[in-house]
């Protein structure tokens, strides 16, 4: 039951109110999750973002710069954001969604099912943290598999890796349900050659995950062909059986999903 | 706190709660557009607002998230009572049925014009994306942000909004507003939670953990004991009456299986106590105190498992008859926990072996019709759990009213509210009134009696109002869903594909209480059985008691099951015979003036009455349907893994029920000339309040505001047996129009006298004149005459409608599939829905209906399953997890035809248009999968995963499910979106 609703003015102040309130406090973006009925746990305090001033997005000569706070639907309507991250917001399917849910709120609540975080960790963006000490840059991925805490402020993501060759795929039941599987893969070519892909995918563990040995074992390579591609991602992901699907067949899709996504990466660019 | 904010355009200072969501404050506000459909999960977009000109969800902001930002609600949208273009286009498309999205519909509609010109379709789908509505199949919101389109530019635009039939009257045929639209579509009170008064109590229900036990104790002195809490009742201290809670006719074919409360739990959430209190929180902390103690018994939760020796027995129950009972009735082992069962005729049962209900027919000589046959075919059936899902869950609301009972009540039964509650509580019919208010989508579920009698014997006891809302949980396994069914098909053919015999073996499911035990099944039977024509018949019926969550009606009422097994089997007898299945359809199905002596045995409970069939647009729907999809033509996809097919089926249902249903209205002739009209019609969102209303504005050549109508109030409107068994129009509109005819009979009596011609020389004429060959007379004069102190008093009339006919509607679905044989994912791509509904009162809301009831079996048919684990617990009991088709899933080619037929016996010429439109898409879309790879799916749903085991592309199913493979922890639902 929440019981004190906090707006503070600065980042300043934020991080000085979740210090001193600790696990009784959660900071509140969008609001999508947090004030959601299904949100597990009942805080005291919500530390709400709103004045902070994180829903810029902001191209610099080496980054694009998205505060946490922009909602989904602003990367897609934003003509700074890259066609391969828009393309992955808009597989959240619901505007109303896309309308509230933010990009820190994405990575604060850490989804498996995430439709967003694979394509984060495909490009290697990094995660602007804050707390009273200052700020610091980490990796998507290594606050995806530590399961941070911190308060995000920004979401790097370097020009150099969105020029990358990069596909999305989702795999749902329905237009509006959560994503089965999900995989989002980026990489260059050097003739037939894949150089240094990044996989990753959502939906066959706790957290969305790079598949690494896959990715050495593609590396410096021509692409193999599908039926082979499928084997190779189907025999290595360890989904786990719920009302979505059996383990076997999570282990078939997420083959060809993540088949289909280098697939169209390599020979197209995804694009 | 207090917050400030821009509301509707005017600055507003409120008090909010630090926690509370939005739309709680706004609903404390005065504004009830906002809805609730999913108790804050954000699954169903009915509590949309415009939030800085954004659309999104208000129960998923704090209300101090509002401080300081601009709201806007579809309050704002009309000009004092003028609607906008905007909310105008989406009643005139068809759109607004029940209303309870409406507001949510427009204000996307509404940002979506402020944002783009001339949307495309790809750019409605998205604005609309984060609303769920199961009425109305979505597809026409294209056509009516097209409309507002339009009518922006020119406020006077009409266009074309659906075909017109019937040159030969005015109104019935034609598009005409639906007369409850404009009040949905400006967001205002309307629905039972909007009635509530200040100072109401809550109702909230403690509901069982387990799916089959007894109570050993129970302790509710914690509970009564706490501040605010008014009343807690358990089975210690409810009144000892049996009954079912099916609305259906006295006297009923349910058995009277259950009380208010029993000692016995039948199914997870079964009735433990009830707690009314002062506020919910109380009303909920007094829950959590209450301490019971339970002899878990072991679940039954299949067919197989309730017909297996030895199962544990769901009713062990003392049995009684009112009449006919059987010579050989033993309650020796009856438990006195398990309560008692009253039938009030046979019905076959056996409680002891989990049987609820049996019934066996048929005509010609079966076994004869398979010695006949060159090819037969055999194979079962299977259908899944599906719940009704209404926006709107069920929700009450009583209170005193002197010494009389007041149910505000979001029903379809409003009379057999009454008589069951009167029943319940020991008291006479005339102390209760029900007010069927705007009912937020029911299809069926909403034809049971599921929360209101608790709230009225609960009122009635402690004299306070009390609310009592099922939260969306609840209404997944509490209410009511499809009846699982497990149906042999046993076909045979000559060799020219003319059908020889027919032999359906239907075992059903009903779960923890007799709800339509006997008669959606039998249902399943006597809606499918007569489409085709063959002489050797058989059927046989068994519907098994379990542990399940709680069945019953549900839009097609066993039709949807029914149709399945027997369309697809014959798919797959025509694929065996070689023959094309269309080909085989047109051999074999029902004509005009066929005698269907099947029905004969096919009544509810008693002897049916054989139909002669008085329309029947099959043909037509066929040869059109065909035409439209290119029946014969192979169509291929670019994608190599991808397979296109090709499937059909026929569909019928009734209009209403002949001999059963009763149907009563009134007219009066006001002071100008103008009418009342009381019907008992209880609408629940299909536009039947317009039919009636048109039917007798038509009679009485009057304009349709000159009707001024008031419906199913049992204070105030004579007796309907309810909004079921498709009998709206047929059997509500023809009372509706036998009192109109009555009134017209009076009114040219009146004029004959005024005049000084015979009346055998006058009409009626539009608007509202008498003529005769040598004068005319207006109905305001004719009401001034009549009302003065020397008048012969104010013209009233009254109608009646019974009938032994039951008109049958008819229907083609069509489809084509994309199979993609890779993940197993089916597209429906084409989908096209020819029904013979005789002459549509309303076209625009009878392609509603149409639109609707496909959608929904879409879903039914590919995405929706209710999944219970081993101790029957619903896995998916919320609408993140249980998919209802959005905007997103339609058809990429949807399409609802109306196939002209003149009735002879329905009021215009009209049949039934209301559940036809369920029974098409999981048989036309089994057989389509089968023509794009060659399998036949004979279970519902038709998932990827069953696709990919089918085609062999993973392992073949193991013995058991994947749901049965899971263990409790990681089968908790996946947490929410995003």
């Amino acid at each position: 039951m929440i019981k004190e609703y906090h707006a503070p003015p600065t980042l300043a102040e934020a991080l000085a109110l979740k210090q001193r309130l600790g696990d009784a406090a959660v900071f509140l973006a969008g609001g999508t999750e947090v004030n959601s009925a299904a949100f597990p746990s009942a805080p005291a305090h919500v530390i709400s973002l709103q004045h902070l001033a994180l829903t810029a997005i902001q191209a610099t000569a080496t980054d694009l710069i998205i505060g946490a706070c922009c909602t989904i639907q602003q990367l897609v309507d934003s003509p700074a954001v890259p066609d391969i991250i828009k393309a992955a917001a808009r597989h959240i399917f619901n505007r109303n969604i896309r309308n509230m849910a933010t990009i820190g709120g994405q990575l604060g609540s850490n989804k498996s099912c995430s439709n967003l975080l694979p394509i984060l960790v495909a490009l290697d963006a990094a995660v602007d943290l804050a707390d009273p000490a200052g700020t610091h840059a980490i990796p998507a991925l290594e606050y995806i598999a530590g399961e941070r805490k911190e308060l995000i402020t920004h979401v790097r993501i370097r020009t150099s890796a969105s020029a990358r060759r990069a596909a999305v795929e989702r795999y749902a039941r329905t237009a509006n349900d959560i994503s089965i599987l999900t995989a989002a893969v980026s990489l260059a070519r050097d003739g037939d050659a894949v150089i240094s892909p990044i996989i990753a995918a959502g939906g066959v563990a706790k957290h969305v995950i790079r598949l690494a040995p896959i990715e050495r074992a593609l590396d410096g390579k021509p692409l193999p062909k599908r039926d082979a591609l499928e084997r190779l991602v189907a025999s290595r992901v360890a989904p786990i059986a719920d009302l979505r699907g059996s383990i076997e067949f999570k282990r078939h899709v997420a083959g060809v999903l993540v088949a289909k996504a280098l697939l169209r990466a390599y020979r197209d660019g995804g694009r | 706190m207090q917050i400030t904010l821009k509301l509707n355009g005017a600055p507003r200072t409120l008090d909010a709660a630090p926690g509370e969501s939005a739309r709680d404050l706004l609903r404390r506000t005065g504004i009830f557009s906002v809805r609730n459909g999913c108790d804050g999960q954000g699954s169903c977009g009915s509590c949309a607002i415009l939030f800085n000109r954004k659309l999104v969800n208000s129960c998923l902001l704090l209300a101090p998230q509002l401080d300081g930002q601009e709201v806007y609600t579809v309050d704002s949208l009309a000009r004092n009572r003028t609607l906008s273009a905007i909310q105008s286009a989406f009643i005139d498309a068809g759109i607004v049925q029940c209303g309870y999205c409406t507001p949510a519909m427009l204000l996307a509609a509404h940002e979506l014009l402020d944002r783009v010109e001339q949307p495309t379709r790809d750019q409605v789908r998205d604005a609309m994306s984060g609303i769920l509505c199961r009425c109305t199949g979505y597809e026409q919101i294209f056509a009516a942000v097209d409309l507002a389109c339009r009518r922006r530019l020119d406020p006077n635009y009409k266009g074309e909004i659906a075909p017109e039939f019937r040159d030969d009257l005015r109104l019935v045929g034609k598009a005409q507003r639906k007369v409850d639209g404009p009040r949905l579509a400006r967001g205002e009170r309307a629905f039972v939670e909007d009635m509530v008064e200040p100072g109401h109590c809550h109702l909230k229900m403690l509901g069982s953990p387990h799916a089959h036990a007894y109570i050993r104790s129970i302790d509710t002195t914690a509970a009564e004991a706490m501040p605010g809490v008014v009343f807690v009742l358990t089975y210690k201290n409810c009144p000892d009456a049996p009954y079912n809670q099916a609305g259906q006719g006295f006297p009923e074919p349910s058995p009277y299986d259950r009380r208010l409360f029993g000692q016995k739990m039948r199914h997870v959430g079964d009735r433990v106590a009830a707690v009314v209190a002062e506020t919910p929180e109380i009303a909920a902390a007094a829950l959590a105190t209450i301490k019971v103690e339970y002899d878990v018994l072991p679940p039954v939760l299949t067919i197989d498992e309730a017909a297996a020796d030895g199962a544990p027995i769901v009713h062990n129950s003392e049995i009684a008859y009112v009449a006919g009972a059987p010579a050989n009735l033993d309650n020796s082992g009856a438990d006195p926990r398990d309560g008692k069962i009253i039938y009030q005729f046979p019905i076959h049962a056996d409680p002891r072996r989990n049987i609820a209900a049996r019934v066996d027919g048929g005509i010609g000589n079966i076994d004869q019709g398979f010695a006949d046959a060159d090819v037969i075919h055999d194979a079962v059936y299977e259908s899944s759990q599906v719940q009704c899902t209404p926006a709107e869950p069920h929700v009450v609301y009583t209170r005193m009213d002197g010494d009389r009972l007041v149910i505000h009540a979001s029903t379809q039964v409003p009379w057999h509210i009454r008589r069951i509650v009167a029943y319940i509580l020991g008291i006479s019919e005339n102390k209760i009134r029900v007010i069927k208010e705007r009912v937020g989508g029911g299809f069926g579920a909403k034809q049971d009696i599921v929360l209101e009698e608790v709230a009225a014997y609960c009122t009635w006891v402690t004299g306070r109002s009390i609310l009592f809302r099922f939260d969306r949980r609840e209404e997944f396994i509490a209410s009511r869903t499809r009846h699982p069914m497990k149906i042999r098909i046993k076909l045979g053919a000559k060799r020219d594909g003319r059908l020889t015999a027919i032999f359906m073996d239907l075992k059903a499911n009903t779960g923890p209480y007799g709800s339509h035990c006997l008669t959606v099944p039998m249902n399943a039977c006597s809606k499918s059985l007569p489409l085709f024509l063959c002489d050797n018949v058989r059927f046989q019926v068994t519907t098994y008691y379990s542990n399940i969550p709680p069945t019953g009606a549900y839009q097609g009422y066993g039709a949807p099951q029914g149709s399945f097994a027997l369309q697809l089997a014959a798919a797959e007898l025509a694929a065996k015979l070689g023959m094309d299945h269309r080909e085989f359809l047109e051999l074999n199905r029902a004509r005009e003036g066929a005698m269907l002596e099947i029905l004969r045995c096919l009544g509810e409970g008693r002897e049916g009455i054989p139909q002669r069939v008085s329309s029947c647009g099959l043909g037509p729907a066929l040869e059109q349907g065909a035409r439209r999809i290119e029946w014969g033509i192979r169509a291929e996809s670019d994608d190599p893994d991808v397979r296109i097919g090709k499937g059909v089926a026929i569909v019928q249902q009734g209009s209403g029920l002949p001999g059963l249903d009763s149907a009563n209205a009134a007219v009066m002739m006001l002071g100008d000339g103008t009418f009342m009209l009381l019907s008992g019609g209880a609408d629940l969102g299909t536009g039947l309040d317009t039919v009636t209303t048109k039917m007798v504005a038509e009679c009485l050549g009057t304009s349709m505001a000159d009707i001024a109508l008031i419906a199913a109030d049992t204070d105030l409107t004579p007796f309907d047996t309810g909004c079921y068994a498709s009998s709206g129009t047929y059997f509500s509109g023809g009372a509706a129009l036998n009192a109109a005819a009555a009134m017209k009979v009076r009114i040219l009596h009146v004029a004959a006298e005024l005049l000084k011609e015979p009346e055998s020389d006058l009409e009626v004429a539009f608007p509202s004149t008498v003529r005769g060959k040598h004068g005319s007379v207006t109905y305001k004069d004719i009401a001034a005459y009549t009302q003065t102190g020397t008048g012969c008093g104010q013209l009233t009339a009254t109608g009646n409608f019974v009938s032994d006919k039951a008109s049958i509607p008819y229907g083609a679905h069509f489809c084509q599939v994309a199979v993609n044989t890779r993940t197993g994912l089916v597209t429906v791509q084409k989908y096209y829905a020819l029904q013979d509904c005789g002459t549509p009162i309303n076209p625009e809301l009878a392609l509603g209906q149409i639109y609707g009831g496909v959608l929904k079996t879409i879903g039914h048919s590919l995405w929706e399953e209710m999944v219970l684990d081993a101790q029957g617990r619903c896995l998916n009991a919320n609408l993140l997890d249980y998919k209802v088709p959005t905007i997103g899933d339609l058809p990429d080619d949807f399409r609802a035809d109306l196939v002209f037929t003149n009735d002879p016996f329905g009021p215009y010429g009209s049949k039934s248009v209301s559940e036809i439109a369920c029974n098409g898409a999981a048989p036309a879309i089994a057989a389509a999968i089968h023509d794009a790879v060659g399998i036949w799916l004979r279970r519902w749903p038709f998932t990827p995963e069953k696709i990919l085991r089918a085609l062999g592309t993973i392992a073949a199913p193991s013995a058991t499910t994947a749901a049965d493979e899971l263990t409790a922890p990681t089968r908790a639902a996946t947490p929410t979106h995003v």
